[in-house]
C-alpha cells in the first residue's frame, strides 16, 4: 500500500490552546482512511493541514511536517495542492447558483475550457457522485433547492470535477438523514477504487462500516487503539469507550 | 464510463500551471488596488482632519472659549454653549420617544403595525436636513409661534435624532433573551416591571451608544438650524423667541467674511466641533465594546 | 414579547402601554404634519408656476417692492418666475459624479477589508470609516473651499482642460474651482462611508462555508471575492449605493459652499458652476422672507417637496433592498 499523505510530529496551536500534539500518521492510497474521535478532538483541523486550509487562519500555527507524495505541502503551489486534495465539508455548502455551475466552478477556475468540455466534465462528475440520474434534466436548478443529501453529493461532484487524487470528507453525513447517509456511505466505497479517501467522523458505526484503516484522535493526540495506554489512563476514559465500540 | 474529459483535464496540467501565474497576478492587482484605495482614504482623512487641526490650532486662543462672538469678531463661547443647548433640547425630546417607542415596537407591536411604524421611521431618516429645517421654520417658528429659538432649533434636531435612538434601542431590547423575559414573568413581574427592571437595564449600553451617536451627528448639523435657531451674538437664556448661536453656523458664516480673524474663528470652531464629534464617536465605540 | 390581553393587565400597565404606543406614533405624527405643511405651503407655487416649474430654469424672486400681481388666483411678486430645472440638473449631475467616485472606491475598500486586511486591523479600520462619516457637512465645505478649490483651479482643472478636451463637456471656461467637479468630489467623499458600511457589512456576513468552499477548490482570494463576496452581495451593493444616492441628493451645506450656488444657469460642461435643490433652499430662504406675498417661500417649499420625493425613492428603495439581506439556504447561521 502506497503512502499518499504523511504527517510527522504535527503540532497546531491557536494562541495558548494546543489543538494537535505530535500527530504522526500515514494516509494509504486507494483506501478509506478514517479518523475518528469525539467532537473537539482536532479532526477537522488535522485534515485542513493537508490542503493548507489552515493558512486562512493566521492564528493557527502549524509545526512539524505534512508530506504529500513525500514532498512537503509547503512546497506545492497552494492552488495545485488544493486541486489535488479535495475537501467535502461537514455541512453541505453548495454555492448559491445552478447545479451545473456548482460542478463547473472548479474546472473553470483552473482551466479555460470549451462549453462541450465542461458539459462532459459536469456529467462525469455527477455520475461519479451518483447524482446524474436524479439531476440530468435539472442542471439549471438552483443548488439550494436540493435536499440535504443531494446537496452533499453535489458537493462531492464539485470536488471531483477538478480531478483530485485525494478526497477528504469532514463528517460528511453528520447533518443528513439515515437514507441520505447510507447513499453517501455506498458512494464512498465506490470512490475508493479511484481515489484516496480520508474520512473524518465521530460516528463509530460508520467508521466500522466503511473503513480500511482507522485512527483515533483524542484531545489532539493520535491514540493507537492497540496501545494499552488507552485502557489504563483515566483521562482516556472517553477514548476507551470509543475504542470498545470500535472493537465490537 | 468514459474518462475522456477527466483525462484531458489532468493532461492539461501545463496549461493549469501557466494559469496559476495569471491568477496570482490578478489577485495581486486587486490587492494592490484595494490597498491603494485604502491608503488614499486614510490619506484623505488625515488631510481633512490635519488641515482642520493645524489651521484650527494656529488660530485658536483661550479667550475664544470664554468670550461671546458674532462670527467676525469676539469668541466662540456663545456658539459652544448654544450647540450643546440645542443638542440637549433635542435629546430631551428624542430620548423618551426613541427609548419608549422602541419598547412598543419590540414588545407590543404586531408584525403589521410594527412594519408600518418602522416604515415611518425610515421615511423620517430619508428627509433631507434642509427640508427638516424648512419644516421647523414653517411649523415651529411660524405656526406654533416659537420664533427663532432654542426650542424650535432643538426640536428640529430632535426629529433627526429619533431614528438613531429608536433603531438601536429596539435592537437592544430584542437582544434580551427570551429565557430572561420568561424568568421575569415567572417571578410574577408584570409587563411594566419587566420593561423597567429587565429590558431598560439590559439595553442601557445600547441606548447609551445610540445617544452618543445621535448627539455626535446632531452637533454637526447646520441646515436644520439656519432657519430655526438662526444665530445669536450672545448667550441664549430663553427657550422661545430668542435665537441661538452654534458652531456650524460660525464655520459657514465666518468663511464668507473677508477678515483673517473670521477665518481663524471658522477653523477654531471646526476644530472644536470635529474634536468633540470624534470624542463622542470613539466613546460610543468604547461603550459598545464594554457590552 | 409581551402578549397579555388588555383586561389581564393592571390599569397602570395599560397606561404604560399607551405611553409607549404614543411614543412609537411620534415619527408617524411628525411625518403627517411635515407632509401636510409642506404640501399646503407648496400649493400657491403650484398654482402660480404650474408645469413651468419643471421646465424652466429661471428663478427670479420678482420685484418685491412693486405691487404684486394676481395670477391663477394667487398673489405673486411682479415679474417673479420659478423654475427648478437648473437645480434639478445640478442635483442629478453632482450626485451622479459622486456615485462615479464613491462606487468603485467603496467596492475596493470593502474587498480589501474583507479579503486582504488581517483580522486584527479590520475593527480599527471600520472605526476609521465611521469617523469619516462623523465629519460634519460644513467642515467638508470648509475644506472644499480652502484646500480643494485652489487645487482644482490651479492644477487639476487646467490639466483636464488641456488633456481631456476631446471629451464632450470638458471644454469651457474654468471659473473659481467651485462648481460641478468640486461638489461631486466632496459629495463622493461624503457618501463613501455609508456605501462602504453597507457593502462591507454584507460581505462580512457571507457564510464562512462558502468562502472555504472556493478556497478548497484551489481558488485565490480574489476568486473568493469575485465568486462569493461580489456575486452574492449584488443586492446590497445596489441597496447601499441607493442609500448613498439618497444622502447625496439631500446633502446641503457642503454643496452650498462649493457649488458656486448660481441661479438662472444651466450647466454647460464639467467646469460649470452649479447649484442643487437643497442648496438653493438654504441659500434663498433668507431673502424669500421679505416677499410679502409668500410666493418665494412657497416656491422653495415646492422645491423641497420634490427633493423629498426623489430622496425618499432612493432611500426607501435602498432600504428595501438591503433589508432582504440573508442568503437563502444559509439563514440559520
Amino acid at each position: 500500500m502506497s503512502v499518499v499523505i504523511e504527517t510527522r510530529n504535527l503540532n497546531v496551536n491557536s494562541g495558548s490552546q494546543q489543538i494537535l500534539s505530535n500527530v504522526s500518521l500515514a494516509v494509504a492510497g486507494s483506501a478509506i482512511n478514517t479518523i475518528v474521535g469525539p467532537s473537539g478532538s482536532g479532526k477537522s483541523t488535522l485534515i485542513r493541514t493537508f490542503n493548507r486550509l489552515t493558512d486562512l487562519y493566521p492564528r493557527l500555527r502549524v509545526g512539524g511536517e505534512v508530506l504529500f507524495h513525500g514532498k512537503s505541502v509547503r512546497d506545492y503551489n497552494v492552488m495545485e495542492l488544493r486541486r489535488r486534495i479535495g475537501l467535502v465539508f461537514q455541512k453541505p455548502n453548495p454555492f448559491p447558483m445552478s447545479v451545473y455551475d456548482n460542478v463547473a466552478f472548479g474546472p473553470r477556475l483552473h482551466l479555460s475550457l470549451k462549453k462541450a468540455e465542461i458539459d462532459t466534465l459536469v456529467e462525469e462528475s455527477l455520475r461519479h457522485a451518483g447524482l446524474y440520474d436524479e439531476m440530468s434534466g435539472n442542471l439549471d436548478k438552483n443548488a439550494l433547492e436540493l435536499s440535504g443529501g443531494q446537496q452533499q453529493r453535489l458537493c462531492i461532484a464539485r470536488a471531483l470535477a477538478v480531478q483530485p487524487e485525494v478526497l477528504m470528507m469532514d463528517e460528511p453525513t453528520s447533518s443528513l438523514d439515515p437514507i441520505a447517509k447510507s447513499k453517501i456511505e455506498d458512494l464512498m466505497l465506490l470512490l475508493k477504487e479511484e481515489y484516496t479517501v480520508v474520512l473524518v467522523t465521530h460516528d463509530i458505526d460508520q467508521a466500522n462500516r466503511v473503513s480500511d484503516t482507522v485512527k483515533l484522535l483524542y484531545n489532539g493526540r493520535m491514540v493507537e487503539y492497540e496501545s494499552p495506554e488507552v485502557l489504563r489512563m483515566p483521562e482516556y476514559e472517553h477514548a476507551r469507550q470509543f475504542v470498545m465500540k470500535l472493537a465490537r | 464510463m468514459t474518462e475522456t474529459a477527466a483525462a484531458a483535464f489532468v493532461r492539461s496540467r501545463g496549461k493549469m500551471e501557466s494559469r496559476y501565474r495569471r491568477r496570482v497576478f490578478s489577485d495581486l492587482v486587486v490587492r494592490v488596488i484595494g490597498y491603494a484605495v485604502f491608503a488614499f482614504m486614510i490619506g484623505l482623512l488625515l488631510l481633512i482632519v490635519g488641515d482642520v487641526a493645524l489651521r484650527g490650532l494656529a488660530g485658536i486662543s483661550f479667550g475664544m472659549f470664554v468670550t461671546v462672538g458674532n462670527t467676525s469678531s469676539g469668541g466662540l463661547a456663545n456658539a459652544i454653549a448654544g450647540t450643546w443647548e440645542l443638542v440637549g433640547t433635542g435629546l430631551v425630546f428624542a430620548l423618551p420617544v426613541g427609548v419608549f417607542g422602541a419598547l412598543y415596537l419590540s414588545e407590543y407591536s404586531t408584525r403589521n403595525t410594527g412594519g408600518v411604524l418602522r416604515l415611518f421611521v425610515d421615511i423620517l431618516t430619508s428627509i433631507p436636513s434642509i427640508v427638516l429645517g424648512l419644516f421647523g421654520y414653517l411649523v415651529l417658528v411660524i405656526e406654533l409661534n416659537m420664533g427663532y429659538s432654542l426650542l424650535a432649533g432643538g426640536l428640529t434636531l430632535g426629529v433627526m435624532m429619533i431614528p438613531y435612538i429608536m433603531r438601536i434601542s429596539e435592537i437592544s431590547y430584542s437582544n434580551v433573551p427570551r429565557e430572561m423575559r420568561e424568568a421575569a414573568f415567572a417571578l410574577g413581574a408584570n409587563s411594566m416591571q419587566l420593561s423597567f427592571s429587565l429590558l431598560l437595564r439590559q439595553a442601557r449600553t445600547g441606548i447609551m451608544t445610540a445617544v452618543l451617536l445621535a448627539v455626535s451627528i446632531a452637533a454637526g448639523e447646520t441646515a436644520q438650524l439656519m432657519y430655526t435657531a438662526l444665530f445669536n451674538n450672545d448667550y441664549t437664556s430663553s427657550l422661545t423667541h430668542q435665537p441661538v448661536a452654534y458652531l456650524t453656523y460660525v464655520i459657514w458664516y465666518s468663511l464668507n467674511q473677508p477678515t483673517q480673524y473670521a477665518h481663524a474663528l471658522a477653523y477654531s470652531a471646526a476644530l472644536i466641533l470635529v474634536a468633540s464629534i470624534f470624542f463622542l464617536l470613539l466613546l460610543s465605540k468604547y461603550v459598545e465594546r464594554g457590552r | 414579547m409581551i402578549d397579555l390581553a388588555w383586561n389581564e393587565r393592571k390599569p397602570l400597565e395599560n397606561l404604560f402601554f399607551l405611553f409607549t404606543l404614543a411614543m412609537a406614533l411620534v415619527p408617524f405624527a411628525i411625518m403627517v404634519i411635515l407632509f401636510s405643511f409642506l404640501i399646503y405651503n407648496a400649493i400657491p407655487s403650484m398654482r402660480y408656476s404650474g408645469f413651468g416649474f419643471f421646465t424652466s430654469y429661471i428663478w427670479n424672486p420678482g420685484m418685491l417692492y412693486e405691487n404684486p400681481v394676481l395670477v391663477h388666483g394667487v398673489l405673486a411678486p411682479y415679474r417673479s418666475s420659478f423654475g427648478m430645472l437648473g437645480f434639478f440638473l445640478g442635483t442629478m449631475i453632482t450626485t451622479a459624479l459622486a456615485l462615479v467616485i464613491a462606487f468603485p472606491v467603496s467596492i475596493f475598500l470593502s474587498l480589501s477589508l474583507n479579503l486582504y486586511t488581517p483580522q486584527k486591523l479590520r475593527k480599527p479600520f471600520s472605526v476609521l470609516v465611521e469617523l469619516f462619516a462623523g465629519i460634519p457637512s460644513v467642515v467638508y465645505g470648509l475644506w472644499g473651499i480652502i484646500v480643494l478649490e485652489p487645487v482644482l483651479l490651479h492644477s487639476i482643472e487646467p490639466w483636464m482642460k488641456a488633456n481631456l478636451s476631446f471629451l464632450p463637456g470638458f471644454s469651457g471656461e474654468i471659473f473659481s474651482g467651485a462648481g460641478i467637479i468640486a461638489a461631486g468630489l466632496i459629495l463622493g467623499i461624503m457618501i463613501i462611508p455609508i456605501v462602504t458600511a453597507v457593502i462591507s457589512e454584507s460581505m462580512a456576513s457571507q457564510p464562512r462555508e462558502l468562502k472555504e468552499g472556493v478556497y478548497a477548490l484551489g481558488g485565490t482570494r480574489w476568486e473568493v471575492g469575485k465568486s462569493v463576496l461580489l456575486r452574492n452581495t449584488k443586492r446590497q451593493i445596489v441597496g447601499g449605493t441607493l442609500l448613498g444616492t439618497g444622502r447625496a441628493l439631500g446633502e446641503t451645506m457642503a454643496v452650498l459652499m462649493v457649488s458656486g450656488a448660481v441661479v438662472n444657469v444651466l450647466p454647460s460642461g464639467i467646469f460649470s458652476l452649479t447649484n442643487t435643490m437643497s442648496a438653493q433652499i438654504a441659500a434663498a430662504l433668507d431673502s424669500a422672507f421679505i416677499d410679502a406675498t409668500g410666493m418665494n417661500i412657497s416656491a422653495l417649499v415646492e422645491l423641497g417637496v420634490i427633493l423629498v420625493i426623489i430622496s425618499l425613492i432612493a432611500n426607501l428603495a435602498g432600504r428595501a433592498i438591503v433589508g432582504r439581506a440573508a442568503l437563502r439556504g444559509y439563514e440559520h447561521d
